[in-house]
């Protein structure tokens, strides 16, 4: 019996074949097969190409281990998921990271999401400064001078 | 104006290098991230930029710890500011933990207050200070929406007798003090959980909290956990209690008398010196659903249990299996002769590791051979019988040596245990 496929379509045109065990594992995905039968393209109008292949990549890893040993897969095998989680997140940028983010919530994949955030808690903000998380961030203090030093004395008790 | 300067030129830099994509995303996604630092480094986001600067007042989770590198005023005043700005109408979860030298019970009495009215879910509260104990307001026991509750250390449990706790799983009281008996009665009657889960008891007289088996943080159905000291007030809860665990110097200091353990369903007992040979009997005659009658290592700890070679998670798991005699109190055989004749179990001797056991020592270790689930019934039934199985390196030293017996379920002394002290004998001659 042959396995059968799943045709995403990212909202850039770009079209992935894929293995229903992997796409399976977005929780949307199945609804969207129920509500669209007639055509076997499933639409993804919120993810671009390119993350979605990130999507894709992530789930084809996780299947095969889910997979692996009739399910019970062996504490090295999830060492090494491990290993090629924190890679995974590492090699990208901010922005693929947070659309990544935005992607896994979408389609409703919950590991995918819970790394990602774990990934930003960690390395983007425990443990920072006020300075060191915008600086990492690009985010912009849209403050005046006056107006932050206010913020800062009037809540003196959240900086120690 | 150099710093406008300055100011665009950064800018510029930015817009090259990235763009703020964390802020474009969407609250609930941004407080998920959040919930993953710090309530410390989550509240400091609010001077981030404007975009941030109530976000953490929506977080469902508010988490205090204490660290000795927080100076007691700091953490206080955080607790205290953080909580009156937080926002969010439904305030899932707040654990507190609080150090030596922290100043007031009110304010603590006034945070939990506050957690309640705001629909609390679950509430860590660990006061470790030396000082005075502190009262929980009353609402905390009436709470709807309570799911979990896990108090420690210096709070006075004062349960009014109005005390419901419909939505409740986990409850877990470790060394609270409670105001009376009653107080303690009350809580685990008002629990929904009582009637359908496990209600674990723990007693010691130790000041620490030594065994890592009653660490059940894990256990995740809904159950009732219970540490006490022996000086506690505990005493009429007792036979609301199904898995009891005593761990005492001196089982002198508990009396039993006139309790039942209607609902006990497993015992273990780790005591010293020879005073348990009179708790035994009372506490086993007063379980009619004990399964496992008993377990006692006795004048042992986990280290030596580990000379075994049983692993500590299956030692914890076991535990209730387990039997073991140093030679001092085993001395004639008169003592494992009167708890064996007193008790209802079907057993095995294990002769100690001859090779990293003091020869001094000789520990005996009784085990049970059948599936700890084995109905009492059906070992009944098992003839009585004594097995040797000696155990021997390759030069034909004797490593251990296994002596398996089964016993009849009476007063009777059946055992005579000198056979296998001559065993033991010929074996390390």
């Amino acid at each position: 019996m042959s396995k059968k496929n799943i045709v995403l379509k990212s909202s850039n045109g770009i079209i992935f074949e894929v293995e229903e065990a992997v796409a399976l594992q977005s929780e949307t995905i199945p609804y969207m097969i129920e509500d669209d039968c007639a055509n076997d393209t499933i639409p993804l109008a919120n993810v671009t190409g390119d993350i979605l292949a990130l999507v894709i990549e992530y789930c084809k890893k996780h299947v095969v281990v889910a997979d692996g040993d009739g399910g019970g897969s062996s504490s090295s095998s999830q060492e090494d998921l491990k290993n090629w989680d924190a890679q995974f997140m590492n090699d990208l940028d901010q922005s693929k990271i947070f659309n990544l983010l935005l992607a896994a919530d979408f389609l409703n994949i919950k590991t995918l999401f819970d790394l990602t955030c774990q990934f930003v808690a960690d390395t983007m903000i425990k443990g920072k400064s006020v300075e060191e998380v915008r600086r990492t961030l690009n985010i912009e203090k849209d403050y005046t001078s006056e107006e932050e030093a206010k913020a800062r004395q009037e809540n003196e008790w959240a900086f120690k | 104006m150099s710093s406008i300067e300055a100011k665009l030129c950064t800018k510029d830099d930015e817009v090259v290098v990235s763009r703020d994509m964390i802020s474009a995303l969407p609250n609930d996604l941004l407080i998920q991230i959040l919930l993953l630092v710090s309530t410390k480094d989550a509240v400091a986001t609010m001077v981030l930029s404007k975009r941030w600067r109530f976000l953490w007042t929506v977080m469902p989770k508010l988490e205090y710890k204490y660290t000795d590198d927080d100076g007691c005023k700091s953490v206080w005043k955080f607790l205290e500011k953080s909580l009156e700005l937080h926002k969010a109408p439904f305030l899932e979860t707040l654990c507190i933990q609080l150090g030596q030298r922290f100043p007031d019970g009110e304010d603590v009495r006034k945070w939990v207050a506050s957690a309640v009215d705001r629909l609390v879910r679950k509430l860590d509260l660990e006061l470790l200070w030396a000082a005075e104990l502190t009262r929980l307001p009353k609402s905390l026991y009436t709470s709807k929406t309570l799911v979990e509750l896990n108090l420690s250390n210096k709070i006075l449990v004062d349960v009014p007798p109005s005390a419901f706790l419909p939505s409740i799983k986990i409850l877990r009281l470790f060394f609270v003090v409670y105001k009376d008996e009653n107080s303690l009665v009350r809580l685990l009657l008002g629990c929904s959980v009582l009637a359908r889960s496990r209600v674990f008891l723990g007693i010691t007289d130790w000041k620490r909290d030594p065994l890592p088996m009653w660490n059940i943080k894990r256990y995740d159905k809904p159950h009732i956990f219970v540490r006490c000291r022996a000086h506690d007030k505990f005493i009429r809860c007792i036979s609301l209690v199904t898995n009891l665990c005593l761990l005492l110097n001196d089982p002198k200091v508990l009396d039993f008398s006139g309790n039942t353990f209607s609902r006990l369903q497993r015992f273990i007992l780790y005591a010293f010196g020879h005073f348990w040979l009179d708790l035994i009997p009372l506490i086993l005659n007063k379980s009619p659903k004990l399964q496992i009658p008993l377990s006692l290592p006795i004048q042992t700890s986990l280290i030596k249990t580990a000379t075994y070679g049983v692993d500590e998670n299956r030692f914890c798991r076991n535990s209730t299996q387990i039997l073991e005699y140093p030679s001092e109190s085993y001395g004639s055989g008169t003592h494992h002769t009167s708890y064996l004749s007193r008790s209802r179990c079907v057993g095995a001797l294990l002769i100690g590791d001859l090779v990293t056991m003091y020869a001094y020592y000789l520990p005996i270790v009784m085990m049970l051979q059948e599936d700890f689930t084995t109905p009492i019934a059906k070992l009944k039934q098992a003839a009585e019988a004594m097995t040797v199985e000696m155990h021997t390196d390759l030069h034909g030293k004797v490593l251990k040596a296994v002596i398996a017996y089964k016993m009849k379920l009476s007063f009777t002394p059946i055992v005579q245990l000198n056979p296998v002290s001559e065993i033991w004998k010929t074996a390390i001659s």
